[in-house]
């Protein structure tokens, strides 16, 4: 059996009285792409935070790879990640946000022009990282996870503020990330976004893991899934053509379809060229 | 630790806005020192202020913000977890932290000294007696120590406001109305009279010993920094 690329035992944190992760234990396998679900106030972000060791567990343990994380002799380059957009100073330019960076992880500078490249901040090098949208942060704090090459992941909501554009840079990025085997582990309310990418499912709630295993196998089982458009009417008839069902309408745009899997009518709105605001998985 | 060293100093000298106030510091203090040493030169009676320990105090306040600025501001906006993510110590980057501290401090003390020298003397060529210059040199030697008090605070505090705040209340407020209600051999040791020792608390502490207490709640500080960020941060290993 081979060992997973992160291994949670046991975890629990505690804020005062209130226990925002209980006794979590889950695997990401390697090389997988992982999304973590639940509803707001789930203990998602918290678990992240413990995973990436940027806050100390009350219980339990976390090994990637292994071995517990500050225990690699450089851990940038095992784990990066991505906490909600924001990693960079604002009186800071985007390129010296990543030279610091790259001189902490003992990464050659030049990449730093070549990564801000990649995730299309080039033309914004040298802007004091202030003027930046909240999407252009999500870009940067990807490029600073993405620095030291890590093997492993972790991203906290990366596609907010991300506009169609930018929601279609990530889908190509988590594509490429997961053709070299980088295992990424992510927390999103827009799943439906990427749902084709999402290898495995763990989803949480109070807490608690609350179901995990392969997307497939989950989300086939969901009966519906929330979406919205601002097109509702020629969405469900293209999702009904499609051999979809509208279960129920929420308001004048959303509504909550049966029969299909996220993915596919992710599909469908795209090769339609209908934009989806939001999407959620549905229990029942 | 090296690379740590050269990525918390890059932080530092690619804030623009940072370099520009200390820069900005240097120059006002040498023109304070000019103007101070002008008045002295026409006074009648004895010289309003000295040209060079008035000045200097003043730098190290300047110093004393812009350090809990810098501190505060790395962990405000999410770099210090950034850095923890590559480092996984906290206390190394503390450590990290309070050697350029004190590298810096010692730098810019030296730096405003020149300013506030040559300020001093443009305007009177006599203005630098020995008291001048020995109070010059302690001043040199409270800008790191200053440093490194703000950065040991600034990481206890952790924001910025509250940090500047307790700062600046409790040097220029609390312990201004502590040294009139204390009896002189007590008021003497709080840590911002300690540095003003060779002026306010004259026969209690001499200038160097004065030195040597601020030294000593700075050493005081950095521990208690230490201690509390490798408690707060540290991850179970």
């Amino acid at each position: 059996m081979t060992t997973p690329a992160i291994a949670v035992r046991g975890l629990s944190k505690r804020h005062g009285d209130h226990l925002v992760v209980d006794d979590v234990t889950f695997d990401v396998r390697s090389g997988s792409v992982t999304c973590l679900g639940g509803p707001n106030g789930a203990g998602k972000s918290s678990t992240l935070r413990l995973i990436a060791g940027l806050d100390r567990p009350n219980a339990g343990q976390v090994l990637v790879h292994g071995r517990a994380l500050p225990s690699w002799p450089e851990p940038g380059r095992v784990l990066g990640a991505a906490f909600d957009g924001r990693a960079a100073h604002p009186g800071r330019t985007a390129i010296d946000s990543l030279r610091w960076v790259a001189r902490l992880a003992g990464v050659p500078e030049q990449r730093c022009a070549d990564l801000l490249h990649e995730v299309g901040l080039a033309a914004v090098a040298r802007r004091r990282t202030r003027t930046f949208s909240l999407g252009m942060h999500r870009r940067l704090a990807l490029a600073i996870a993405l620095l030291p090459e890590p093997e492993v992941l972790v991203l906290d909501e990366p596609l907010n503020g991300l506009d169609p554009e930018g929601v279609a840079w990530f889908r190509s990025l988590l594509g490429d990330l997961r053709s070299r085997g980088c295992t990424v582990l992510m927390v999103s309310h827009a799943i439906a976004d990427v749902a084709d990418l999402v290898d495995d499912v763990v989803t949480m709630r109070d807490g608690r893991v609350n179901e995990s295993g392969p997307a497939e196998k989950l989300w086939r089982h969901r009966d519906t899934v929330r979406v919205c458009s601002d097109d509702p009417q020629r969405l469900a008839a293209i999702l009904q053509s499609a051999g979809g069902r509208v279960v129920r309408v929420d308001d004048d745009f959303a509504m909550h379809i049966g029969g299909l899997e996220s993915g596919a009518i992710t599909r469908l709105a795209t090769a339609h060229g209908l934009t989806l605001t939001g999407r959620r998985e549905n229990d029942a | 630790m090296n690379r740590l060293l050269a990525s918390e100093l890059l932080k530092l000298t690619s804030l623009r806005s940072l370099c520009l106030a200390v820069a900005a510091a240097v120059v006002a203090v040498g023109l304070l020192a000019a103007a101070v040493a002008d008045a002295g030169r026409d006074a009648l009676g004895p010289a309003p202020a000295d040209p060079v320990a008035l000045p200097m105090e003043y730098f190290a306040y300047a110093v004393m913000a812009v350090s809990a600025l810098a501190v505060t501001s790395d962990m405000v906006h999410g770099t210090y977890r950034v850095t923890l993510g590559q480092v996984a110590s906290p206390t190394r980057v503390l450590l990290a932290k309070l050697t350029l501290g004190a590298a810096l401090g010692t730098l810019l003390g030296l730096a405003a000294f020149a300013s506030v020298a040559a300020g001093a003397l443009v305007a009177d060529r006599d203005a630098l007696s020995p008291t001048g210059l020995r109070d010059s040199a302690l001043s040199v030697a409270v800008v790191p120590l200053v440093a490194l008090l703000s950065i040991s605070l600034g990481a206890l505090i952790r924001q910025t406001a509250a940090a500047l705040t307790s700062l600046m209340v409790w040097a220029l407020g609390v312990e201004t109305v502590l040294v009139l209600t204390l009896p002189t051999d007590v008021g003497a040791y709080l840590p911002f009279k300690t540095i003003g020792a060779s002026r306010t608390t004259v026969g209690v502490l001499g200038p160097w010993e004065g030195i040597a207490v601020f030294a000593a709640y700075t050493a005081g500080f950095a521990l208690l920094a230490l201690l509390v960020q490798s408690r707060r941060d540290a991850p179970l290993r």
